[in-house]
């Protein structure tokens, strides 16, 4: 294991016990998550060129920990964030990560855009039905019934029902893989460090956007145990959030196009133009044909 | 699978187990229980190893959610460090000598960003800002560069973000609402010490308001840029021909101060088609060494606004009101017509500075000493060119398409420069309507001055 820093200078200087330790509170599924990707960096010899995006939520200081290139991005844009650093420097693998109420609510829209233009990107998508760097408040994938600070006699319908993003994302075309995994016991995070490693493959390989869904355990907010809250997640979570994976065409999608260098040939510039500025049609020449 | 006696049993540091109990239940051997003594560095209580009946399985390391718990035995880490990143400068090279263009302004600044080295594209469509996207949708293409039409102008800024992170120039067209929406962005961008160029053709408002020229953003370009002690260089194009330069010089003053440049156009201004002649060369952007270029030179690297120690963040913005005093310094720019022995100063930028202009050369004509100060940046104000013309000059008349924005921007500047009192006058019009060149000739003869002829 050597993509955690060998000292985490950006935890509070990395002064005595913050120096190795993380800041999430005890039995928190992100620090099992961060592992996973460290691990699979470390197994497929990306360290380098990985660059991760943190978002806002208690994942915001992920660039603590990974000794990676690392990006902060602001609440809901880690998606767009990550296709500018994809398509600035397509070499790099870039992992966009984000919480339930990062992409499930605020950030829709650039989780949306990003899955549909299939650039290859890896999300790894936190879902814990919770607001935890806030405070325990209601998430787009809060449970129904589930009592939160902003829901505290239990969701009910007027405040929305809860949102299956793997389910969503598989819906669409853009993605090549989808899949919802989970930590609560040996067997599911086996197959949380595969998908990730998977989700990482998959952009080495230059096949496509990959998502994959975490259900994670946030004890705190939820006032259980650690062992509870796995539990929890287990009996409560698993009906309304089935794991599995949810759409796979890696074998039959072609990969994305090899990546090109930015041109600065002044001749090539010349040339792109003289392609006559003013020849720019300004208006449709017809109505757009039935396929 | 290896053999049971290949693989490492755990160590656990104690200081860095949290006590959550995640490792007891992957145990098949029941090796790990929950400890009763409070660990005196961490206040908290660690779990208890007894590895008489370990078998090495490994399950407790992958339930362990801290980097430094639960630890593989005698596991030595290989550690590359990230080497010191070196920055790659910037060149330029010539550009075939060629008629100079007669194009839109919106074009004009879209070729401004292609000789300053810009390949990046990231927008959404709004008029009257949107040929320059088309434009740029049509060339990146054939130079192998990026085009993404965002699916808000939230996703374009902070794809730019992205990008910039990345370390190369990236840029957006966009009008007025659509600024606004860019305002959270480039708020972060700023925090972030993130370059970048956004052109925005400013269009009536407030709200929807209507597609006609303006130039009511200026307040937010100058003073508004989201929330935080946020500023950026803005420029003021009046021509096409500065539309070209302004928005090819955006991208240098961008990376010389890292930090994102605006360009403020109006709408007339996008839509104006003049004679351009291009650059003689152009720019090959380098690599700076503070980037994430998904390579082992800049690995060490962070791009980040959140600085949650307190003392972490003013220091932080101690150096960026650093660069903003740099900027103060180098980069105030102003255009001077007839303003030497003016007795009226005219002062106007954007497309009202082309009816400024006419109606100082008319008025000259009629043998009033008129003349005209027209701001090329706007932040920063250059009062550094006014404040000697104003030992002579009577007054001063602001002519914009706003409600007195620009006035105030020099009334803080002379304010922030100490200069003596004088009077002010304007002319403002608004709502999609500039100032004509009657109303400012008006305004100038008529003294003690109207407010708006409208």
């Amino acid at each position: 294991m050597n993509v955690f820093y060998e000292r985490f200078a950006r935890h509070a200087g990395g002064e005595g016990l913050k120096g190795q330790s993380t800041h999430y509170c005890p039995g928190c599924g992100h620090g099992l998550v961060h592992k996973y990707l460290a691990e699979a960096i470390d197994a497929l010899g990306i360290q380098d060129r990985t660059v991760a995006i943190s978002p806002v939520g208690c994942a915001v200081f992920l660039y603590y920990y990974l000794d990676v290139g690392n990006v902060q991005a602001a609440h809901g844009r880690a998606p767009a964030v990550a296709l500018g650093q994809k398509l600035a420097r397509p070499q790099s693998i870039v992992v966009s990560y984000q919480g339930d109420g990062d992409l499930a609510s605020i950030g829709i829209a650039e989780i949306l855009q990003a899955a549909q233009l299939g650039i290859p990107i890896s999300v790894i998508f936190v879902n814990n039905a919770i607001y935890g760097m806030t405070g325990g408040q209601m998430a787009p994938t809060t449970l129904m019934g589930q009592k939160t600070a902003t829901s505290p006699d239990g969701r009910v319908r007027t405040m929305g029902e809860p949102l299956r993003v793997a389910e969503m994302m598989a819906q669409l075309d853009g993605p090549v893989y989808v899949e919802r995994v989970a930590l609560f016991d040996n067997r599911q995070r086996v197959r949380a460090q595969k998908a990730i490693r998977k989700s990482l493959e998959l952009q080495v390989d230059n096949r496509g956007f990959s998502l994959i869904e975490v259900l994670s355990e946030c004890p705190l907010h939820l006032e259980l145990t650690p062992a509870e809250a796995e539990h929890w997640v287990q009996q409560n979570m698993l009906p309304v959030y089935p794991l599995g994976v949810k759409k796979d065409v890696t074998e039959t999608r072609e990969p994305w196009p090899a990546w090109t260098t930015p041109s600065f040939d002044p001749e090539v510039v010349a040339g792109v133009i003289g392609r006559a500025p003013e020849s720019v049609p300004r208006f449709c020449s017809g109505f757009p044909r039935g396929h | 699978m290896r053999a049971a006696t290949e693989r490492p049993k755990p160590v656990l540091v104690p200081q860095f187990c949290k006590g959550c109990g995640r490792c007891i239940d992957a145990c098949a051997h029941h090796c790990i229980t929950a400890g009763t003594d409070v660990n005196p560095a961490s206040a908290l209580i660690p779990v208890v190893l007894d590895l008489e009946r370990c078998t090495a399985c490994g399950l407790c390391f992958d339930a362990c959610p801290e980097p430094y718990g639960l630890q593989p035995d005698h596991e030595t880490p290989d550690r590359r460090r990230a080497p010191a990143a070196v920055p790659v400068p910037d060149t330029v090279a010539p550009l075939p000598e060629g008629e100079p263009l007669v194009v839109k302004g919106m074009y004009a600044s879209a070729l401004g960003a292609i000789v300053a080295g810009c390949r990046h594209f990231f927008g959404y469509p709004i008029t009257p800002s949107t040929e320059g996207s088309e434009l740029m949708a049509k060339f990146l293409p054939h130079l192998d560069g990026a085009f993404v039409q965002a699916v808000s102008e939230v996703a374009a800024i902070n794809m730019m973000y992205g990008a910039a992170a990345a370390g190369v120039r990236s840029m957006t067209f966009t009008s007025s609402p659509g600024f606004s929406l860019m305002l959270e962005g480039l708020s972060y961008m700023i925090g972030a010490r993130l370059p970048g160029v956004v052109v925005n053709v400013m269009r009536g408002g407030p709200g929807l308001g209507n597609i006609g020229p303006s130039q009511s953003d200026i307040k937010l370009a100058c003073r508004g840029l989201g929330h935080g002690d946020s500023h950026a260089i803005v420029l003021a194009p009046a021509t096409p021909q500065e539309m070209l330069d302004l928005t090819a010089l955006a991208f240098d003053l961008a990376f010389a101060y890292r930090n994102p440049v605006v360009v403020l156009a109006d709408g007339y201004l996008g839509q104006m088609t003049g004679k351009v002649a291009m650059p003689r060369q152009l720019t090959r952007p380098g690599v700076p060494d503070w980037c994430t270029a998904g390579d082992a030179a800049h690995r060490g690297n962070v791009i980040t606004s959140i600085f949650l120690n307190e003392t972490d963040l003013e220091a932080n913005n101690r150096e960026l009101f650093a660069t903003y005093d740099d900027i103060h310094h180098a980069e105030q720019r102003a255009e001077l017509v007839a303003c030497e022995d003016a007795d009226v100063l005219v002062v106007a930028c954007n497309t009202p500075a082309r009816m400024a202009k006419g109606a100082v050369s008319a008025l000259r004509a009629a043998g009033i000493k008129a003349g005209l100060f027209r701001p090329i940046t706007l932040w920063p104000f250059p009062i550094r060119a006014l404040t000697p013309l104003l030992d002579r000059v009577d007054r001063i008349v602001v002519v914009e398409a706003s409600h007195r924005q620009l006035e105030d921007e020099l009334r803080l500047a002379l304010s922030h420069a100490g200069a003596p009192p004088v009077p002010i006058e304007r002319v403002n019009r608004y709502g999609g309507i500039l100032p004509s060149h009657d109303e400012i000739v008006d305004a100038v003869v008529t003294i003690g001055g109207a407010e708006a002829a409208s």
